[in-house]
């Protein structure tokens, strides 16, 4: 297996060589709009391996900053970059709006055989493929070591013993608590629902979307959230912010269930808990059950309006996609890669991590990679799903009232905006 | 004859340094008023495309209970904090005007010095004053033993929003009425002297009527202010995003319409309403202040 996939990335190469010849007669200088602090670095090297492409690196902002700028750019038709770093609940939008380009029309036909099926599912839009997987957020539960030993309490593996493990770790200290719940996370609720398949929307045709937030399913995970908040068990905290970090930091907050790059955010910004964080599966909800969800990941997405998109296209195949730019993603960004070879690759899934206290935590992220469950569909306008998230759900978080009437609230509104879209509309 | 030539020759003079700022004002002002106004007649769909609606986004607007809410919360807003953030810069003007506050230039920079904070920064700042648990205030009510209260819940985040807004706001206002309070005549103070006033009399009688124009302008630059809040509840909403909602206030609505819903048409509908509502109450405010002025 990994010997095919290693000959494909050299005819990959071979063909990025191609590419690169027939270029040399006229240098090109493409632009990128990324929100990555180090990519520099990734760019530096593919620029001394493709001397005529010079890549202009910009950074405009974080998702909905850089998603509005690409948006105006796309109504006046010219302005936009050629090349941008897009999280993939943002790339249908963009996709079925005719603003992104198929890259396999472009000289990456290859992206459908380098990248995890799970991951490439979540760029490939009515038959074309409107990205290239850059990263992922295989979903796990990140937690305090101290704290659960403090609370004599084992590490839940179901949602049954979560719970458990809330009671005891209140119990033992009532300023600690087993997690947060932040009214604005909405990936909290797209990682409960994914989880449970429990497709609380789905479009047909490009037309039809069916809205199903009042399922059994859909009640099911916030009835047990509404539960938990109901008993203090949680506390109410944004993540990302300082205090929420504050909280972890203190044991305060003493599991963090996110995509495996949540790792990259602990070392980051918490040096000191060195030593005191594990990773372990995320929690499912019947003893055997394997499936998990998740959280997160972006692409790397050529505009349709770009008048380079071939050396667009070979730029975010090669920095995504060839050994060499994936090993930069890793060891120098930090980020998890999603090509099929670097999850076979023994030197990166055994290497133990120091600060998970030598945790081979790859494992888990591979293991959770591969049990991702598949079919999770994000609608063309998932950005105002997200944003209206907090007026509705976030409310009865807040309130600590009925989350599943939170889930009717969002229903609602996301089947209002639908309907004023255009969309022909029907709820479950 | 020189006059008359002089005067002949002028206006071509005028029109060529008026241009500038008139060039400036079309690209910035008439040009993007009229664009809003024109895309505020249609309806951009992402199933349909682009069809004419007439006043058909207005007429949502005028029905649309989120951007009611809105409304009403800014005009709650606007009576409570206005008439908070111009008395207290007013007694402080007066106070320094008086000549008998000690330290009155340290008071008059101290006061100043927030205005010079970009709002968001400002936000932040308060933000994490505000913070219950690590925050300032949480160490502060901590010490004493007490409860912190909820600042940025859902009870207290209006006034929450206006003490940031006070804090920026009030040097700036200050200054106006200082100015003002400077350019009365001194020989009138002396006349009341004579006449046997004491500095309160002199505050009463002289300073403030004096004020008025001031305050009027003061009043009106308020008012579209509060009426166009949005940095302050947008940073301090994320620190409490269930409080804040996206239609929190007239601007957060438009501005989620447009930019997280892309419905810019409807966006440039309420941005239109609400700046035509701002006109008619900037011009209610004048107006009423200018009679009363007539009264007295």
């Amino acid at each position: 297996m990994t010997r095919i996939l290693k000959g494909l990335a050299a005819s990959v190469a071979a063909a990025a060589f191609f590419v690169t010849s027939a270029l040399a007669q006229e240098p090109v200088e493409i632009t990128f709009w990324t929100w990555l602090p180090n990519i520099q670095t990734s760019v530096d090297k593919f620029e001394a391996s493709h001397p005529n492409i010079k890549v202009k690196v910009e950074n405009v902002g974080v998702g909905t900053d850089e998603y509005t700028k690409i948006q105006n750019a796309v109504d006046a038709g010219s302005g936009g970059p050629d090349v941008a770093h897009m999280t993939y609940d943002a790339i249908p939008n963009f996709a079925l709006t005719g603003a992104l380009a198929d890259v396999t029309q472009f000289g990456g036909a290859a992206v459908k055989e380098l990248f995890l099926p799970g991951v490439l599912g979540l760029v490939e839009i009515n038959g074309g493929v409107y990205g290239v997987p850059q990263d992922f957020g295989p979903g796990v539960m990140y937690y305090r070591k101290d704290v659960f030993d403090e609370a004599g309490v084992a590490v839940p593996k179901t949602w049954a013993e979560y719970a458990a493990a809330a009671e005891a770790i209140k119990a033992e200290n009532p300023d600690h608590y087993i997690t947060y719940l932040d009214p604005s996370l909405v990936d909290a609720a797209y990682m409960g629902l994914w989880q449970l398949s429990a497709e609380p929307w789905s479009i047909a045709d490009g037309t039809n979307v069916t809205l199903n937030l009042q399922s059994e399913k859909a009640k099911q995970w916030a009835d047990y959230w509404t539960d938990l908040n109901a008993k203090g068990l949680t506390i109410e905290s944004v993540q990302g912010s300082d205090e929420w970090f504050k909280q972890l930091g203190a044991g305060q907050i003493a599991t963090w269930v996110v995509g495996a790059w949540g790792l990259q955010a602990l070392t980051g910004v918490l040096p000191d808990n060195k030593g005191l964080w594990r990773v372990a599966p995320q929690p499912v909800w019947n003893e055997g059950d394997v499936g998990t969800s998740q959280f997160g990941g972006s692409g790397t997405v050529v505009l349709a309006q770009s008048a380079k998109k071939e050396a667009a296209v070979e730029f975010a195949l090669w920095m995504n996609g060839s050994p060499e730019g994936v090993a930069t993603l890793k060891d120098d960004q930090g980020l998890l890669p999603t090509t099929k070879a670097a999850w076979e690759d023994p030197a990166f899934i055994d290497e133990e991590i120091e600060y998970l206290g030598g945790q081979q935590a790859r494992q888990i992220f591979a293991e959770s990679a591969k049990n991702s469950v598949v079919g999770w569909t994000w609608l063309p306008f998932q950005p105002y799903v997200s944003s209206v998230y907090r007026d509705t759900v976030g409310q009865a978080i807040s309130g600590k009232t009925s989350v599943f009437d939170g889930f009717k609230a969002w229903q609602d509104r996301i089947a209002q905006y639908a309907g004023e879209q255009g969309f022909t509309v029907s709820t479950k | 004859m020189t006059r008359l030539s002089a005067k002949t020759r002028a206006t071509p003079t005028a029109y060529l340094f008026l241009t500038p700022f008139i060039v400036v004002f079309a690209i910035s002002v008439v040009v993007p008023l009229g664009y809003a106004l024109w895309i505020s007649f249609f309806r951009k769909q992402m199933i349909g495309g682009t069809v004419f609606v007439g006043f058909g986004n207005y007429l949502r607007a005028l029905g649309d209970t989120l951007l009611h809410d809105a409304v009403l919360r800014v005009v709650v807003f606007l009576l409570l904090q206005v008439p908070i953030m111009l008395g207290v810069a007013m007694f402080v003007a007066l106070a320094i005007d008086s000549g008998r506050l000690a330290g009155s230039r340290i008071v008059r920079i101290g006061l100043f010095l927030p205005y010079a904070v970009p709002a968001v920064v400002a936000a932040l700042m308060w933000g994490y004053i505000f913070g219950g648990q690590f925050g300032l205030a949480g160490q502060l009510f901590g010490s004493l033993g007490m409860p912190t209260p909820d600042f940025l819940g859902p009870n207290l985040m209006l006034m929450s929003v206006g003490n940031v807004v006070t804090w920026s706001f009030v040097g700036y206002n200050m200054l106006i009425f200082y100015a003002a309070l400077r350019s009365i005549p001194t020989d009138i103070y002396e006349a009341a002297a004579i006449d046997g006033a004491n500095e309160w009399h002199k505050a009463w009688f002289i300073k403030l009527p004096a004020l008025r124009p001031a305050l009027v302008l003061a009043l009106i630059f308020s008012v579209i202010g509060s009426l166009q809040l949005f940095n302050e509840p947008s940073i301090l909403g994320q620190l409490r995003p269930s409080v804040v909602t996206t239609s929190w206030t007239p601007n957060l609505y438009a501005y989620n319409l447009s930019f997280t819903g892309g419905q810019i048409n409807y966006a440039a509908a309420v941005a239109m309403l609400l700046g035509g509502f701002t006109v008619v109450v900037a011009y209610v405010v004048q107006l009423g202040a200018m009679k009363r002025g007539r009264l007295l």
